[in-house]
């Protein structure tokens, strides 16, 4: 971690555009909501946090290595192509994607899940995919409205 | 009683136990589920760091289907779609500009969305709509002498306590001792098990899930109870990971449904307990052992 949640808040407000967005930081909030919940100028960090990540993915300046932001964009990649998420091939997509070591080091997990019927091969997704498309094409990017810092920092 | 259901990915894939055990306790207690057809993926916390706007169409399918579908409720079991769908449902009432976004996209589509589908967990079904009472009836084999740690995990009591307290919530602690187990006092109820971060960053992802094992540990507990796919399989198939860096915990975790269906006496196959990779066996008795 390069900054604290609460250094990256200070960097925002005082308008340290590329060090925020290309911190490591952003990336390792798992949004697990319990700052927000407790902030107490009810700031609505993880919030705030997901806006930071659209906003280095909509640049281009995550981090590029660093398999958070990798698996974030499979994984929206594959729910867009299919409506589903299949998490075998999720979990290889990201491991080739950024470490083949990782995977060589998993295979054990690998196998045992795929012996206890929980990695499922068959590949998952829904019927109507062209409402889905329809749906997300007529969503257009929302980069033109986005500014920095964002709306949401009080 | 019938409820409308959305399984979510991982109920088909990593947390199948989950499904199968709940499934199986609700129909034991005469509730049946009727899956939303073709629903899609909730987008969980992945897509909302990629797209916020995609993110909240996404989900908006589903509560569409499922008003289409005449359904006032929706089931969602996982943490993750609970607390997306939720929150979608929240930004929609709160904010125009989203739901006009949504509606937007939804017309593409013919489908349409009024805003009248109440999200539900299970906790809050089996405890404020079929009551304790109606389970502990069921109760045939109490889990007398298991102590369970009752992990809660974020998502479903944060940032929406819609159906438990946020900092304390107790509906599984009741439930647990509705069955005849004990409920160890354990402070880390709702702290985050590392979700993602066990596979992308496993120095800072494995270090949470340990922290709970260990404490859950201390604490004498025999087994921790979760309602989350993504929390299981960070505490479950990662154990042997954990404990290769951390030395032996021998704590396996389980869905707090499976635990429900032992106490009703089915059988741990039907529940999904094969499943697990750190075996559960009751403390003293060997009884509940899976091949
Ligand atoms: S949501 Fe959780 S992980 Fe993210 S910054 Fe807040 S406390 Fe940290």
């Amino acid at each position: 971690m390069d900054y604290t949640p609460r250094q990256i808040m200070a960097l925002v407000r005082a308008d340290f555009k590329n060090e925020v967005l290309q911190s490591r930081t952003i990336w390792l909030c798992a949004s697990c909501y319990a700052c927000t919940v407790d902030c107490p100028r009810e700031i609505r960090i993880t919030d705030i946090l997901y806006a930071l990540k659209q906003r280095a993915i909509q640049e281009g300046v995550y981090p590029r290595h660093f398999p958070i932001p990798v698996l974030a964009r499979e994984f929206a990649a594959m729910a867009r192509r299919h409506g589903r998420i299949t998490e075998a091939y999720l979990v290889l997509k990201l491991f080739t994607r950024t470490n083949w070591r990782a995977l060589l080091r998993s295979w054990r997990i690998g196998l045992a899940l795929i012996r206890t019927g929980r990695f499922r091969l068959r590949p998952e997704r829904i019927q109507r995919l062209d409402e889905l498309k329809a749906m997300l094409a007529a969503t257009a990017s929302h980069s033109s409205q986005s500014s920095f810092p964002p709306a949401k920092v009080t | 009683m019938k409820y409308p259901y959305f399984p979510g990915c991982s109920l088909r894939g990593l947390g199948r136990a989950y499904e199968e055990s709940l499934l199986a306790v609700l129909h034991h207690l005469g509730v049946e589920l009727q899956e939303l057809e073709d629903w899609n993926c909730c987008g969980a916390t992945a897509y909302m760091s990629v797209d916020e706007t995609q993110a909240a169409v996404l989900a908006s399918r589903n509560l569409a289907r499922a008003e289409r579908a005449g359904f006032s409720e929706l089931l969602a079991p996982c943490s993750a779609c609970y607390l997306v769908l939720n929150k979608l449902q929240h930004s929609i009432e709160q904010f125009p500009d989203i739901q006009q976004t949504v509606q937007r996209a939804l017309a593409q589509a013919n489908l349409n969305y009024r805003g009248s589908v109440r999200v539900r967990h299970p906790l809050d079904i089996l405890l404020h709509e079929i009551g304790l009472d109606a389970i502990r009836e069921r109760v045939v084999q109490p889990l007398r002498g298991l102590k369970v740690a009752p992990y809660y995990g974020c998502q479903i009591v944060r940032p929406y306590a819609t159906f438990d307290d946020a900092h304390q919530p107790t509906t599984m602690d009741q439930l647990l001792a509705t069955l005849g187990a004990e409920v160890v006092v354990w402070p880390l109820k709702t702290k985050c098990c590392g979700g993602t971060l066990t596979g992308t960053v496993p120095e800072a992802g494995l270090r949470l899930s340990y922290i709970l094992l260990k404490e859950a540990q201390r604490r004498g507990a025999h087994v921790l109870a979760t309602v989350c796919p993504l929390c299981h399989f960070n505490l479950d198939a990662y154990h042997a990971e954990i404990e290769h860096r951390w030395g032996p915990i021998p704590i396996p975790t389980v869905y707090f449904s499976q635990l429900m269906g032992l106490a009703f006496g089915l059988a741990p196959r039907q529940l999904g307990l094969h499943r697990n990779l750190v075996p559960f066996r009751f403390p003293s008795e060997p009884t509940v052992a899976c091949p």
